[in-house]
């Protein structure tokens, strides 16, 4: 699926993003993130809670401004100024449907904001490019009316979906879609995004902390720990030959439903770190078993072990 | 131990230790009538790890809160049924027994450990006053044991004096555990006790609990939504839709045969991880309105079998090989496995013959 190589439709180099905690110091919620997207492309990108995976796609799209490091979209540096005629080509789907739409709006107009915002179309016009996008997600044209609390979360979401599409981006970030919904209608969700990529062309960066998700939706995968990238790879080697301990652990933990008794398992121990103010050295290192001297004192970089397999750990 | 009557009571052994029958439970809401559970049958053994799996909505919740008869006030109402512990009816038992039997035989761990801990009382204050309600113990004592169950669930006797948000949300967990595990309980009932928790932090828990289940040797019955946690860490499993088990059986036979269409309409919605299936095959449709269930089947209008049966006649759960019960007019059924009307005496459901008194 993956477009001819040419241009990358997404860049990313070296992206940081810092916060200010007060007098505790300084949050490194993403730090010194690179990779890049191929158009028509899907990239997983997954880790635990506080990993920094949801600050990437928002500093991506400028919805919260880089610290450092470059955002180049199609060629052009598009770093803390996606806006105007950017924001049209790259939008979001976030998490919780039940949060991210107004209670007070009525469906049609949540899905016509976008077009409001950029100025696009009027009245008729906008109402058509409406009722087009809720087809292309399968929502009725009856619920053009309705409001958010009268429709079940599957539903919820489709309106966030339209509310991206209806500008016809090229790019979308997709922000767990799926997380709050039940295993059922995760499925239905899940084939309308592979449906839409398909129709549209579209590239997708997949947020999710849903491994099998990931893995049944994106072509390649980052693997994310405290704000640093552990490993990257094509997601169906990133599975089968992991390489870094975290992804290892990561991979063990996950329950697979499947009657398979006396499935061995990696527990990692302990507790993921704080982000503030993190130590010298591998930042996995105090959960990691197999970690050296080296590893407390330097900080690994992301190299290539071949076939853009990247894994950034001493002891591969 | 005088005051609890189901303790000394013999059990016959062939009875199981909790054993549902025909259970109702509705809310009365200004909106409407909500039926949260329709004539559910659940039975489990000494010993056993239940997985009681279902979407939001399916009841699993409400059935446990039914259990421990924690049913929020003037809203939540059972209807009929029976609640058979240790062989007697809960739902008859008066306020002042199931103080004896919740935190004690029976015990509760939650999904949200910030909530269901006490933000303004000591780690050591909240396990302490369990010990102290339940097992009589004097202050001391408790105190000692409160330093023992730390350890057992792998937090330092040392932290005993911090409060709950000085702790992560795995360790809030092990505390949670901690205190439901104290008293030594034969059932455990855990309500998604690990959907709040990152999937490393969430191995580590249910380790623990596996362990301690085993040296315990408690019932469990596991509420959650993933069918993984279920294949790895239970013994049976029931599956729930619209307030009532729709198949019920070994992890085993649920995961290499499973019988209901919506149990296989679930597993088509996986991503599989050991395959690369490039679409899913999810469920059409939403689970049903609880304000207006369907007459027939709950599940008919999102089935893809459905016959016309199915719109008229509500399905019973039938027994369709050994321990294999399923809630469904067309399930197939092994050779000498059926016995038409499938509430049995035996292994999975049962009708135990009311209560004791």
């Amino acid at each position: 699926m993956t477009a001819a190589a040419g241009q990358p439709i997404l860049e990313v180099v070296d992206l940081k993003k810092y916060f200010n905690v007060g007098s505790k110091g300084v949050l490194k919620a993403v730090d010194g993130m690179s990779f890049s997207i191929e158009p028509g492309e899907t990239l997983g990108l997954v880790g635990e809670s506080g990993c920094g995976k949801s600050t990437t796609g928002r500093v991506i799209l400028n919805l919260i401004s880089a610290s450092g490091g470059k955002v180049i979209f199609k060629g052009e540096d598009v770093t803390n100024a996606v806006a105007g005629r950017r924001r049209r080509e790259m939008q979001i789907i976030f998490q919780d449907p039940y949060s991210s739409l107004d209670p007070r709006k009525a469906v049609g107009t949540i899905i016509a904001e976008p077009l409001k915002v950029q100025h696009v179309g009027a009245g008729r016009e906008r109402a058509e490019r409406v009722k087009l996008a809720m087809e292309k997600v399968g929502l009725a044209p009856d619920y053009f009316g309705r409001f958010p609390h009268e429709l079940d979360g599957g539903r919820r979401q489709r309106v966030g979906i339209a509310r991206a599409l209806v500008l016809n981006p090229s790019f979308i970030v997709c922000d767990e879609p799926v997380s709050a919904l039940d295993v059922s209608v995760q499925a239905q969700i899940l084939n309308l995004l592979q449906d839409l990529a398909q129709d549209m062309g579209l590239t997708y960066l997949f947020i999710s902390h849903n491994l099998h998700v990931v893995k049944h939706l994106s072509q390649k995968a980052v693997v994310m720990y405290l704000g640093k990238m552990a490993e990257m790879a094509p997601t169906a080697e990133l599975f089968r030959h992991p390489l870094h301990p975290y992804t290892k652990g990561l991979l063990a933990a996950v329950p697979i439903p499947k009657y398979h008794p006396g499935r061995e398992k990696i527990i990692l121990h302990g507790d993921v770190p704080s982000a503030i103010n993190p130590k010298p050295g591998c930042r996995f290192a105090p959960r990691c078993s197999q970690a050296t001297d080296v590893c407390r004192n330097e900080d690994p970089v992301l190299r290539d072990t071949g076939d853009g397999h990247l894994v950034a750990c001493h002891n591969v | 131990m005088e005051k609890n009557p189901a303790a000394g009571a013999p059990i016959a052994v062939d009875r199981p230790l909790l054993d549902i029958a025909d259970l109702s439970v509705e809310y009365r809401t200004f909106d409407g009538v909500v039926s949260a559970v329709n004539g559910l049958n659940l039975s489990i053994g000494a010993g056993e790890n239940l997985g009681l799996v279902g979407e939001t909505g399916a009841g699993k919740t409400t059935t446990a809160l039914t259990v421990l008869k924690l049913l929020p006030p003037r809203v939540g109402f059972v209807t009929g049924g029976r609640v058979v512990f240790e062989g007697r009816d809960l739902l008859r038992a008066p306020e002042h027994d199931m103080q004896t039997v919740r935190g004690n035989r029976i015990s509760m761990i939650f999904q949200n450990p910030m909530t269901s801990l006490n933000p303004v009382f000591t780690v050591e204050q909240q396990i302490q006053g369990v010990l102290m309600q339940h097992q009589h113990l004097s202050k001391e004592e408790a105190k000692e044991r409160v330093g023992a169950m730390l350890e057992l669930v792998g937090i330092s006797r040392r932290r005993a004096l911090e409060y709950p948000h000085q702790f992560s949300g795995g360790m809030r967990q092990r505390v949670s555990i901690a205190i439901a595990l104290s008293c030594n309980p034969k059932l455990l009932i855990a309500d998604e006790p690990t959907t709040a928790l990152d999937v490393t932090i969430q191995a580590q828990v249910l380790k623990l609990m596996n362990d301690l289940k085993s040296q315990f040797n408690t019932s469990t019955i596991m509420i959650t939504h993933d069918l993984g946690i279920v294949a790895e860490n239970c013994d049976t499993v029931a599956v729930m839709y619209a307030g009532t088990v729709v198949e019920r059986a070994p992890v085993k036979d649920l995961f290499e045969d499973p019988r209901h269409p919506y149990t296989v309409g679930l597993f088509g919605s996986l991503p599989d991880p050991d395959s690369t299936k490039e679409r899913l095959d999810p469920i059409p449709g939403s689970p049903p309105d609880p304000m207006a269930l369907p007459a027939g089947c709950h599940f008919a209008p999102r089935c893809r079998k459905k016959r016309p049966e199915c719109d008229e006649a509500r399905p019973v759960l039938r027994q369709t090989a050994a321990g294999h019960y399923v809630m469904c007019h067309l399930a197939r059924e092994d050779a000498g496995a059926g016995t038409g009307t499938g509430v049995g005496a035996d292994a999975g459901v049962s009708s135990a013959g009311g209560d004791a008194r």
